[in-house]
């Protein structure tokens, strides 16, 4: 991956930041694509406000909790890696990456753990779907939404997951120079990104209408 | 990254605060105030730090910006729309043969609602 002729820093400014550009209207669409199931749990949290409140007690918000957590970690242990990347110090930055993906890695399996535990409890949105509260038609709209947006997110974070270890082996590999720093901070732009997506889901499966008595 | 390690810090104490909140059980309306405005807050430390979008250029948070703003008018507007069929709805439709209203009220109208969504 390294260039054959030198180029002036000028120059490796201005292609770092095309292809950050890049990457960041590449994330617009992404917003747009998240924005529909979004904007979809709206509409119906608008239409269903006391059974979506009901549903919502029946996550798990200390897993969710514990979970935004170990994902908002792995945003950090990202960006130091970004940092390292910058300051060319790639050995470190490949164990920044190892510990992303590791944190990534984590999320998943406490993600897992819950959707058991509440496929267990006949949560999912099949023919066994069972509802203690009022109104089951409009708890299965909410479970159904749940396991789309969530299951949306985890596909994206095993997408970054194998990314980050691609450039973590890179890294490690000795394939990058201040050249082509630009894998690195991609990676980084789309996992900080994911991140951001959990930071909506949070609230909206997890926190709104826990306390709507 | 010093300055990375202080964003986090603050992020796991948003964190925090809205779980607490949320154990707390204020009135609902808090509730969803605080949980929507910490989300907002840890976004725009996640975007000016992590992401570094405080060093780049404005043309570089133009991007940024647009992709919220369309994000905003999708979803502004689907609620705009659901929102006046409740307003409208209710009092004036004049049932078609074989159609039951409900009671008005609000949990009538939302019925209403997912029936002309076609819903139920």
């Amino acid at each position: 991956m390294t260039r054959h002729q030198p180029v002036s820093e000028e120059r490796l400014e201005y292609e770092l930041e095309a292809s950050r550009f890049g990457m960041w209207v590449f994330l617009a669409t992404e917003v747009l694509f998240f924005g529909a199931l979004f904007c979809a749990f709206s509409v119906y949290r608008f239409l269903n406000y006391q059974a979506f409140a009901e549903a919502t007690r029946h996550t798990d918000l200390f897993l969710g909790s514990l979970n935004t957590g170990v994902l908002l970690t792995s945003s950090l242990t990202m960006a130091i890696a970004v940092r390292l990347a910058k300051r060319e110090r790639f050995t470190a930055c490949s164990w920044a990456l190892l510990a992303t993906a590791l944190l990534g890695a984590a999320f998943l399996s406490i993600k897992g753990l819950e959707w058991a535990h509440e496929i267990k409890e006949n949560l999912w949105p099949g023919p066994q779907f069972e509802f203690p509260g009022q109104d089951a038609t409009a708890a299965r709209l909410f479970f159904g939404l749940y396991f789309c947006m969530t299951g949306l997110h985890a596909f994206h974070m095993i997408f970054g997951m194998a990314a980050v270890l691609v450039v973590a082996v890179l890294a490690a590999a000795g394939r990058l120079d201040k050249d082509n720093t630009a894998v690195v901070e991609n990676t980084g732009l789309y996992w900080h990104f994911v991140d951001i997506v959990w930071i909506w889901l949070y609230p909206l499966l997890y926190l709104l209408g826990r306390s709507a008595r | 990254m010093r300055s990375l390690i202080l964003v986090w810090a603050a992020l796991l104490a948003l964190l925090m605060l809205s779980a607490g909140v949320s154990l707390m059980q204020p009135s609902s309306s808090l509730s969803e105030v605080s949980g929507l405005a910490i989300a907002l807050a840890k976004t725009l430390l996640v975007l000016f730090f992590f992401m570094e979008l405080r060093l780049e250029r404005w043309a570089m948070r133009a991007v940024a910006a647009a992709a919220a703003l369309m994000f905003l008018i999708l979803l502004g507007g689907t609620l705009q729309d659901y929102h006046s069929r409740a307003a409208n709805a209710a009092p004036a439709a004049s049932p078609g043969p074989g159609v039951t209203v409900p009671p008005p009220g609000k949990t009538g109208r939302r019925r209403e609602d997912l029936r002309m969504a076609g819903f139920e």
